[in-house]
């Protein structure tokens, strides 16, 4: 008798827990639709919420869930009905619920005696018949697991998600001074910038704004992570030296070919094929990717030739004009500015006004420039899913001196008239950065720079990793030379 | 309360009556069965089935079978009521004269009411005070009825001239209607058997009045869960056209559905079955073993209904088979 008051009892409780947690599961599900919808709708930037209010939508599915379960569990329990649900999916002729009524009465008698006698192990199996269905449990854990990764998405900084990215190469360009031609009338969105010839494989592809936080992002990822370059000096360095390397390497390896050609042979050995395949893996400019590509693989001596030298005038043409190597621009040597086809010092142009800053060194607005353009282009997370590598060849310094020839670096999305302070900086890296503009030039294009003091100032008033500050500093103060 | 001795003697004594029934009944188990069942709940039954199926022999077994009084009334259309329930007469003693009570026939143990729809509804409504409330009111005088008191009616359903059918209220105090069928090759040669050979011999008495009174405590006590009694009652409610769960077909073809008589018959007769199945709980096949008998007298078809031949049996078992247990 007295296991089966118990087994009753633990009937009743089984049933209070699965009622509560399919009612719980109900509300969780109902609770977790404003949840959802807001950080959707934060991930599409329709809307944006703070980090209190975010968890607060995080934390509210669960709240619910909890105190639905509490309150349910308490509520009564309509036991007898219960009970014959057992008994029909037991099989057990009603038994069970005919004990809990004569237990009820507290009755006893022969009958009594005969149904305990005859419950017997069918109601061992008890639990059976009160199952917790899979989609009771699935759909709410869904839901749970994908509330947790839109607010892990949004809460994570973003140069931790360019991180999780395949291994990058690490060249990278660190003179990046760029100009946007913003004429009112022709607005081609595209960013020239002065890189000094230099490649950086697997960088962003046309999103210079892409450039500032990639470097900040590989800056702050962990040393040990293969093929980024650690958050110190010693990663500016590395970096740096890996510039110099490639070119070097390039250099090397056309003089030697050259030199091979001259003394009679009409091709490349199987060493000098690999290391053209393998220093082609590692450029990111396209054109000279694929130039190095073409020539390790070409057999037509003929031809050879002929890729041969266009292979040398590409590497040239993306070193020479500049004046300033990658090694150079690594070293902070100086380089002449950039200018545009009107001569005009290389700087941000914006689509209202065409005059250049004069009253700048054209020179210091590579900094500026991802700021400003991510500004314009979205999160990098965004960038990056359609397709951008992260260091992509193109974007972060390929540029070339002769920006007509050159194919376009970056595109840039249209600059809204409300950027500054209160315009719509809404990337992380470049939220509240201050963008100064300068006046109009003649060809209706618009300055626009990012004054470094102030952007320091910014950056110290966030919370960021320690040491970063000075590694965002040095960044600066190579790629604009100690101007602005 | 009763007792496990009382409960193992009841069981026997079934067992016995059972015996003793189906040396003279052959086939008819059901029948036999829901006979029991009415014995065994103080209820009352009403057997149709065309003349010749052995419905009064059935009736005449089951009295001998039990010692107990058996009265038989072969109802007419002449029939009075005071020929049934008795009349007071004049009688002449040392006092002088004076009216004494005769009791009729109806003052038995177990009354067979032959061809009971051949009565006038004046004379069938004379049963109805003894079937329902165990007693006969004569004049002023109220006379009880010694229990156990059981009404075994028959009827004729193909003979319809000359009949009165019976009116629902007396219906209603039926228990049960069984529906006797034709017997099967076997049970036939079987009946020629018994009947050609050797002269019919009814059983001896197996069991008394007090047996089968505690075979009746026997029955009210054993246990039904509660949500299977909400079930019966779903049932029910689940006769009546006007009811949010009643099918389509009950709306369609029911005028009157079950009354909580109804109810009651169904849960008592479930008992019932389960005590002759030696079951200590009523279970759900017990309620659909005795569903269509406790009900098929109690649905009352509209015109619809009638004009399209739809049979009792056919919605109930439309009921049975749209309501959930639980």
């Amino acid at each position: 008798m007295n296991s089966l008051v118990s087994t009753i009892q633990a009937i009743e409780q089984r049933a209070r827990t699965v009622r509560a947690f399919r009612t719980a599961a109900i509300y969780f599900c109902v609770a977790s639709i404003p949840s959802l919808s807001t950080f959707l709708l934060e991930r599409g930037q329709v809307v944006s919420v703070t980090s209190v209010v975010r968890w607060a939508l995080a934390l509210l599915p669960l709240v619910v869930f909890a105190v639905s379960f509490l309150v349910t569990r308490r509520l009564p329990i309509d036991l007898p009905r219960i009970l014959l649900r057992v008994d029909l999916l037991l099989a057990s002729d009603e038994r069970l619920s005919s004990i809990y009524e004569v237990y009820r009465r507290n009755e006893a008698g022969p009958y009594r005696d005969l149904l305990e006698e005859r419950l017997g192990a069918k109601v061992l199996r008890w639990k059976r018949a009160l199952p917790l269905s899979y989609i009771t449990l699935l759909f709410p854990a869904g839901l749970a697991m994908l509330a947790t990764a839109l607010v892990i998405s949004s809460v994570v900084p973003v140069s931790q998600v360019v991180i999780t990215r395949a291994p990058y190469e690490t060249v990278v360009s660190s003179q990046s001074s760029a100009r946007y031609h913003t004429g009112s009338e022709d607005r081609p969105d595209k960013i020239e910038t002065e890189s000094q010839g230099s490649s950086t494989p697997g960088a962003n592809t046309g999103q210079p704004g892409h450039d500032l936080q990639d470097v900040l992002g590989n800056l702050w990822s962990s040393p040990s992570s293969p093929g980024v370059i650690s958050g110190d000096q010693e990663g500016l360095d590395q970096l740096i030296s890996k510039q110099r390397e490639a070119a070097q390497t390039l250099k090397d390896l056309i003089s030697q070919i050259e030199k091979r050609l001259a003394e009679g042979d009409t091709g490349l050995t199987p060493e000098q094929r690999n290391a053209l395949s393998a220093l082609a893996q590692q450029i990111g400019n396209d054109s000279l990717r694929q130039a190095l590509q073409g020539l390790a693989e070409e057999e037509n001596p003929d031809e050879f030739q002929k890729r041969l030298q266009e292979t040398r005038e590409l590497a040239q043409s993306l070193q020479e004009p500049s004046g300033s190597s990658p090694a150079r621009a690594m070293n902070n040597e100086p380089s002449q500015p950039p200018q545009d086809e009107q001569g005009h010092d290389l700087a941000y142009s914006s689509p209202m006004s065409g005059e250049p800053n004069s009253t700048r060194d054209r020179d210091t607005t590579g900094g500026g420039t991802p700021s400003a353009s991510s500004v314009t282009q979205g999160t990098q997370g965004d960038q990056l899913q359609e397709g951008d590598e992260p260091f992509g060849g193109q974007s972060s310094g390929s540029g070339s001196s002769t920006p007509t020839t050159a194919s376009p670096q970056f595109t840039r999305r249209e600059i809204a008239g409300s950027i500054g302070d209160s315009g719509d900086f809404q990337d992380f890296v470049t939220k509240g950065v201050p963008v100064e503009e300068g006046p109009s030039s003649e060809g209706g294009s618009r300055i626009l720079s990012v004054n470094y003091d102030q952007l320091r100032a910014l950056l110290t008033g966030r919370v960021l990793p320690l040491g970063t500050e000075d590694v965002v500093r040095k960044y600066f103060d190579d790629i604009t030379q100690g101007g602005e | 309360m009763i007792t496990k001795q009382e409960l193992e003697t009841s069981y026997d004594t079934m067992d016995r009556l059972i015996d003793a029934i189906s040396e003279t009944i052959v086939g008819h188990e059901q029948v036999v069965q829901q006979t029991l069942i009415a014995l065994l709940c103080g209820g009352n039954l009403l057997l149709e089935g065309v003349p010749g199926l052995g419905k009064t022999l059935l009736v005449r077994t089951m009295a001998a079978a039990l010692s107990l009084r058996f009265g038989r009334i072969q109802f007419t259309p002449d029939l009075m009521p005071a020929d049934i329930v008795g009349t007071d007469i004049i009688t002449q003693d040392e006092a002088g004269r004076r009216f004494t009570f005769s009791p009729g026939p109806l003052f038995a143990n177990v009354v067979l009411a032959d061809e009971i729809n051949r009565a006038t509804p004046k004379t069938q409504s004379a049963l109805l005070e003894a079937m329902e409330e165990r007693t006969v009111t004569v004049g002023k005088e109220t006379y009880s009825l010694e229990e156990p008191f059981i009404v075994l009616a028959t009827q004729n359903p193909i003979e319809m001239e000359g009949t009165y059918p019976l009116p629902e209220a007396q219906l209603d105090r039926f228990l049960l209607k069984a529906m006797l069928n034709s017997p099967s090759l076997d049970e036939l040669v079987r009946i020629t058997e018994l009947n050609t050979e050797a002269q019919i011999t009814l059983p001896s008495p197996v069991a008394s009045g007090e047996q089968i009174i505690t075979c009746r405590r026997a029955v009210r006590d054993l246990p039904i869960g509660s949500e299977l009694r909400r079930y019966v009652a779903r049932l029910v409610l689940a006769t009546h056209p006007e009811n949010e769960h009643a099918s389509q077909s009950v709306r369609k073809y029911v005028e009157y559905g079950a009354s909580p008589r109804g109810a009651i018959a169904i849960i008592l007769a479930a008992k019932a079955h389960a005590f002759l199945s030696k079951e200590p709980n009523v279970r759900r096949a017990d309620i659909g073993a005795v569903f269509l008998p406790a009900l098929n007298h109690r649905i009352i078809r509209n015109f619809r209904g009638d004009a399209e031949g739809i049979s009792v049996e056919a919605l109930l078992n439309d009921v049975w088979e749209n309501t959930a247990v639980t």
